[in-house]
């Protein structure tokens, strides 16, 4: 039996109802999910209350898990769309992101950002290309998972990555100047 | 490969540090399941509403912004401060260099000997308090970067220890370094009131509508000025900005700079702007986020904020009415409740547990919350005051004067009076005051009144400022770099234009948007600013930097 096998054996017995079985399926998702939601929302105890909560929202919807697909990639995209709510609620239409004007062609030997503006960077994405980004390059979740957590092509995933790997250069800055007169 | 690196900066920026996630997190999730769902019942279970509430205002200690605008601000509803520059003879003090010492985590802190009176060093000298934090890739260090959270009254060392994370980046390659100004904190410092006396102090009404409320305002401004010079004479008369000037100069004489590298926001504007004009060689690299003009009087100071402060309000009410989601605007037009809520709670405060929300402490929240980042907590706020719930807003207010859960004050007052009364000499004639009336009402009906006679203080203090107010200029100064916010309520674009052509060379960074201070509301400024700190590449004169936010 595959680990693959293993799973899905799982995710049936946590479909009709075995609680033992869904706690198997997501114990070893709590640290990358609840990395992920410290990423989105960089606050330590909402990120454990996303998780919580996604973890009680794919319990109601296991039946939702298409056949044969895995656990992972589907749960860290409800806690992705988690906390999408969460900084809706907090943020409010703040979140809404302001006009980074189009990035200059990034010099591909620049530095990337660092610190706390790569976080402020990273927190100005589009939420689509944040969790992207978090998952692919922070949680080294492979583009095809990352394109099933997010529910789209890898393609898709690919051109999201791309166009949001030149926000995170200091380019950016220069980026977002504009000159007056 | 460059992605490599991207990893390992996210993995550092992200690191949501030890003991994380909650080991028990997994035990409590599958409990909170089964509690949702107590049978094998696996119907969608409405019990459960969610994670739980926190309270509306988040006060979190993380709050840079929060905090600096906070400090802005206090000052702003006891007094309006400019500045001085005495012409004192200039006393090089020799560069002995600090002993420093560990004093936790990676900080060192040392004390910096310096004249209580640098025209006379007769009366002796006092003692200022430092702290840094060496710089994490020594190999390319540049220097000390002073940072001045401003206030006045703050103290820097409170400030480093808590914020020196916002700037990870520039402490790379510069020791971070923070200091209490004289007056303040653990450098020979003034402090007159107790605890208990600054909550009745920060109560009693500013908007003084009636003779009676005069003479209240006269009698507990008088009462913290007899206090002082009871406890504080001998130094009252030195903390002058001049003198804080000085001492910052020493503090770099000290750290083995040759010349200054400094970020002051607010009021620490005028600290840099006074420190590059005594010491115009000796300047590096400054940054002023949120300018003050040293050439204002007194009564445009008030009307520049009242101006700005009510333009806030009304972006925040217009926002406000184009909302479904603001609680506050759901019984009617949330500017004409909000006017309501202010004259009811000035009339007849609102108890909170053992304290009391009057209309200068909602003014003081007021105030916090038109920070755009905390709009919806202000609507929440006063949505609950208007209800009879005036937790919330104190919250706010609390944040406006620095005070903590447990009653103390992270920023003193009598150190801000001190601080500004010498700086700037104001009319103590009340009828002076009096005829501010009608062009600070035109500006703003709330914050004009609350901001009109808050001067009056200052000339009740036992010293009296020397200075006059005038332009600064810094001639033979290098470049210095100024971030004005088109809609920053507590320290006026104009006055950042103001100052702008006052200072020989000085480039003007514009950030579009309300809120106070710029650096830390646009990721373009900060890396802007941190490019001209560590590099001395200053942006193009004109350049505007959006918002992080739309707001």
């Amino acid at each position: 039996m595959t680990s693959g096998d293993r799973e899905q054996a799982l995710i049936a017995r946590a479909k009709a109802g075995d609680r033992s079985a869904y706690e198997r399926l997501l114990e070893p998702t709590v640290r990358p999910a609840t990395r992920l939601a410290f990423a989105m929302l960089h606050d330590r105890s909402e990120a454990e209350d996303v998780f919580q909560e996604s973890a009680l929202k794919a319990w109601r919807h296991m039946r939702s898990l298409r056949p044969g697909s895995p656990f992972q990639p589907w749960f860290m995209g409800i806690v992705a769309n988690q906390c999408r709510e969460v900084r809706r609620g907090r943020w409010w239409r703040l979140i809404r992101v302001p006009d980074v004007a189009a990035p200059e062609p990034a010099d591909e030997t620049a530095a990337w950002l660092e610190g706390e503006e790569l976080l402020r960077a990273v927190g100005l994405l589009p939420h689509d290309q944040r969790v992207a980004v978090i998952l692919h390059f922070h949680l080294d979740m492979p583009l095809s998972d990352v394109a099933l957590a997010l529910g789209i092509t890898q393609a898709g995933v690919k051109t999201r990555i791309n166009r949001t790997l030149k926000r995170l250069r200091p380019a950016i800055g220069a980026a977002e100047v504009k000159i007056d007169g | 490969m460059a992605e490599e690196t991207l990893r390992r900066n996210l993995y550092e920026a992200f690191d949501p540090g030890p003991g994380f996630p909650n080991p028990l997190l997994l035990s409590r999730t599958m409990a909170a399941l089964e509690a949702a769902e107590p049978a094998a019942d696996r119907r969608p279970s409405r019990g459960r509403s969610g994670s739980p509430r926190r309270g509306i205002v988040s006060l979190s200690p993380a709050d840079t912004t929060g905090r600096l605008v906070a400090a802005a601000l206090v000052l702003l509803l006891l007094l309006a401060s400019a500045g001085a520059v005495l012409l004192i003879q200039h006393y090089l003090l020799s560069p002995t260099p600090a002993r420093w010492s560990g004093c936790g985590g990676s900080f060192q802190c040392a004390s910096i000997t310096v004249p209580l009176d640098y025209s006379n060093r007769s009366p002796g000298s006092i003692e200022i308090a430092t702290i840094r934090k060496p710089a994490t890739d020594s190999s390319h260090r540049i220097g000390s970067l002073i940072l001045d959270p401003g206030g006045p009254g703050i103290s820097g060392i409170d400030y480093l220890r808590q914020d020196s994370v916002s700037y990870e980046s520039l402490n790379k390659r510069f020791d971070l370094v923070g200091f209490d100004q004289r007056g303040v904190g653990r450098s020979a410092s003034v402090r007159c009131l107790t605890n208990a006396q600054i909550d009745a102090l920060i109560q009693v009404d500013t908007v003084l509508d009636d003779p009676r409320e005069k003479q209240i305002y006269i009698e507990a401004s008088t009462s913290m000025a007899q206090a002082c010079e009871q406890t504080s004479a001998r130094l009252l008369p030195f903390v002058d900005t001049a003198s804080a000037a000085r001492d910052l100069d020493a503090i770099r004489a000290a750290l083995g700079d040759s010349k200054l590298t400094y970020l002051g926001f607010g009021y620490g504007s005028f600290l840099g702007e006074t420190y590059a004009h005594l010491f115009p060689t000796h300047v590096r690299a400054l940054v002023f986020d949120g300018v003050a003009d040293p050439a204002l009087g007194v009564g445009d100071e008030l009307l520049g904020r009242a101006m700005g402060f009510e333009a806030n309000l009304q972006a925040f009410l217009a926002d406000c009415r184009s909302i479904a989601v603001c609680a506050f605007g759901q019984a009617g037009d949330p500017g004409p409740r909000l006017a309501g809520l202010i004259q009811k709670l000035d009339q007849s405060p609102l108890p909170v547990g053992p304290r009391s929300l009057g209309g200068r402490l909602a003014i003081a929240g007021l105030i916090v919350g038109l920070d755009p980042r905390r709009w919806r907590d202000l609507d929440g706020a006063l949505n609950d005051a208007a209800n009879g719930d005036g937790q919330a807003l104190l919250a706010l207010a609390d944040v406006a004067y620095g005070r903590r859960a447990d009653g103390s004050y992270l920023y003193l007052p009598e150190a801000q009076t001190a601080i500004t009364c010498v700086d700037q000499a104001v009319p103590s004639d009340l009828a002076f005051y009096d005829q501010l009336g009608p062009a600070l009402v035109k500006a703003s009906p709330i914050f004009g009144p609350a901001f009109q006679y808050a001067p009056l203080d200052c000339s009740l203090w036992p010293v009296k400022s020397k200075r006059t107010a005038g332009a600064l200029t810094a001639t033979g100064a290098p470049p210095i770099l100024l971030l004005g916010g088109t809609q920053d309520p507590s320290w006026p674009y104009a006055w950042a234009q103001a100052v702008n052509s006052q200072l020989a060379r000085s480039v003007l960074l514009t950030r579009n948007g309300y809120g106070f201070l710029s650096y830390f509301r646009s990721l373009c400024v900060s890396l802007a600013v941190n490019a001209y700190l560590t590099q001395l590449a200053l942006p193009p004169a004109g350049t505007v930097c959006a918002s992080d936010y739309p707001a």
